[in-house]
């Protein structure tokens, strides 16, 4: 029951939990078997907390005998990106050099919000070194594998929060996105990844990348979990400086399907140009589905992507100089080589980026006067081969690091809520997927969007099995 | 992208960069870093050739407590 249980959604196993199914330790149990069975090929987890993630069960359990109310996660397993505080665990950001630090002495803001959710904590997912990737490759760890092609990449820089949801180890995962890190590996492992806005959900202790672009949020295995996980992890934080003010609330999924229609385009120009044909079959599909025939022009959309790749290469290398000057070749070598280059940047060059940031946010702020959703592809590409040094996109070679978040780059740079959607092109092996992008704050806008691709069948999550070249099911 | 002066060569930066930021730089590092260096000139010319209203603010903001 509970290993069937595993391989479904977050929503379901807390259902079966509440309704006295299943325990919160039989879940737990069987989450650490898939784990124990399938993580020395893939690498999702760096961390185990056994003795935390027992606690936490047993305490749901003893909960529900006792008749006290359940959190709306109880007893589901999760795991998170190893640059979350978890409390007794040093929180390695994926490098060697942060593995002296101390134990984090508490947790960061968005586990306690799951911990108050009833869920259970298995431990801490593989990464991209300080998050600077999009590969899901770690010089420390080891790489991370896509668990339906295990000779491609998870993506990154959220990788193993990724591999593991796919790989039926844990139904989500808590992962973070500067660029692309939840959207990337969501694509490259087809699953449900939740981008919400610039701002709304409280980062704090969770170490940071990029302070001008860092969000955090959910990858899952549906809709309704990342609506669920979503609503979990609002909550005011006075202590992240960079939260909104602005109320949010609590999303109801069961009546997203009742919301009016949006208006719906697809991007055209920049996000038609340099990717794969499949990407492309995977947003018109999407298109089709929605009966969607318009398309807009985000403006400026490859200056965008310019700018955020300035900011994030100096703002980076200010957060590590210290370590760059003491402990440089403890760094991953592509890591560090960005970093010091970032280090190097002229001043002037971040400053106007961030001006132009202002230009190209206010130009956006005009498009979605016109339009509720835009559609546009997530990855160029499926997943990457690991190791592939280039790739070829309209006739062109170009470096394969550059040919991944060409389409995310200029969306989180807006800070706009997006949900990634997964796409399995007919015959295809490896999943992509497809942006579903909303106006600032209108994550609902982007979750109803999603929930109708998902109901209509056009887009659906498979668990891979198991972690050989077997083949997927659908979840 | 737009095109960077021909006459910049990210590695005459380096070696006075990386004095004045007190950061050691192995010599083999060199080329990556100078890649990198021009990747960034690549984009800070391209998003520095976009005229902008002198009004336009940094989207940088500070809000006092």
């Amino acid at each position: 029951m509970a290993a069937d249980l595993l391989s479904g959604t977050a929503s379901a196993m807390a259902r079966a939990v509440a309704g006295g199914e299943c325990s919160a330790v039989q879940l737990l149990d069987a989450a650490l078997t898939a784990i124990d069975s399938g993580n020395q090929t893939l690498r999702c987890f760096t961390d185990l907390t056994l003795e935390r993630a027992r606690t936490e069960a047993a305490a749901v359990d003893a909960a529900r005998s006792a008749g006290r109310p359940l959190g709306p996660l109880a007893g589901v397993p999760y795991g998170v990106k190893n640059l979350f505080d978890l409390a007794g665990v040093v929180t390695r950001a994926g490098s060697l050099i942060n593995r002296d630090n101390p134990a984090a002495r508490s947790d960061a803001f968005a586990v306690s919000q799951l911990v108050a959710a009833g869920a259970v904590c298995v431990g801490a997912q593989n990464m991209g070194e300080y998050a600077y990737d999009f590969t899901g490759e770690n010089a420390h760890d080891g790489d991370c594998r896509n668990p339906h092609d295990l000779a491609h990449m998870a993506g990154g820089s959220s990788s193993g929060p990724a591999a593991a949801v796919a790989a039926a180890m844990v139904p989500f995962s808590l992962g973070t996105d500067t660029n692309g890190s939840i959207r990337v590996p969501s694509s490259y492992c087809g699953l449900f990844g939740l981008k919400p806005s610039f701002g709304r959900l409280s980062r704090r202790g969770a170490f940071p990348f990029c302070a001008s672009l860092d969000h955090i949020g959910p990858l899952a295995r549906s809709v309704e979990d990342l609506t669920l996980i979503y609503n979990a992890l609002l909550g005011a934080d006075p202590l992240d400086p960079a939260q909104d003010a602005r109320p949010a609330s609590a999303i109801d999924f069961a009546s997203l399907a009742d919301e009016p229609p949006l208006r719906i385009a697809v991007a055209g120009g920049y996000f038609r140009e340099r990717c794969d044909p499949v990407a492309l079959q995977a947003v018109d599909a999407m298109a089709r589905s929605l009966s969607v025939s318009e398309q807009c022009e985000l403006p400026q959309a490859a200056r965008a992507r310019a700018a955020a790749f300035v900011i994030t290469a100096s703002e980076a290398a200010g957060l590590h100089l210290t370590r760059l000057r003491e402990r440089a070749a403890d760094f991953d070598p592509m890591m560090r080589d960005r970093l010091l280059a970032g280090a190097m940047a002229p001043v002037s060059w971040v400053m106007q980026a961030q001006r132009f940031r202002r230009w190209y946010q206010l130009r956006l702020a005009e498009l979605f006067r016109h339009f509720d959703v835009i559609l546009a592809p997530a990855t160029p590409t499926t997943a990457l081969a690991i190791g592939q040094q280039t790739v070829q996109l309209d006739g062109e070679s170009v470096p394969a690091r550059q040919a991944i978040g060409p389409f995310t780059q200029p969306i989180s740079f807006a800070g706009l809520p997006v949900v990634t959607v997964p796409y399995w092109p007919a015959g295809s092996g490896l999943p992509i997927g497809v942006q579903v992008i909303a106006a600032p704050w209108r994550e609902d806008h982007a979750l109803q969007v999603a929930q109708q691709l998902q109901q209509s069948g056009v887009s659906r999550v498979r668990i891979a099995k198991p972690y050989s070249l077997s083949g997927s099911s659908d979840a | 992208m737009a095109d960077v002066k021909q006459s910049f060569d990210p590695h005459v930066l380096i070696a006075p960069a990386a004095g004045l930021l007190e950061l050691t730089i192995e010599p083999q590092w060199e080329n990556a870093i100078g890649t990198n260096l021009a990747m960034m000139a690549q984009a800070a010319a391209l998003v520095g050739s976009f005229p902008l209203p002198d009004e336009m603010e940094s989207a940088l903001l500070f809000r006092p407590l």
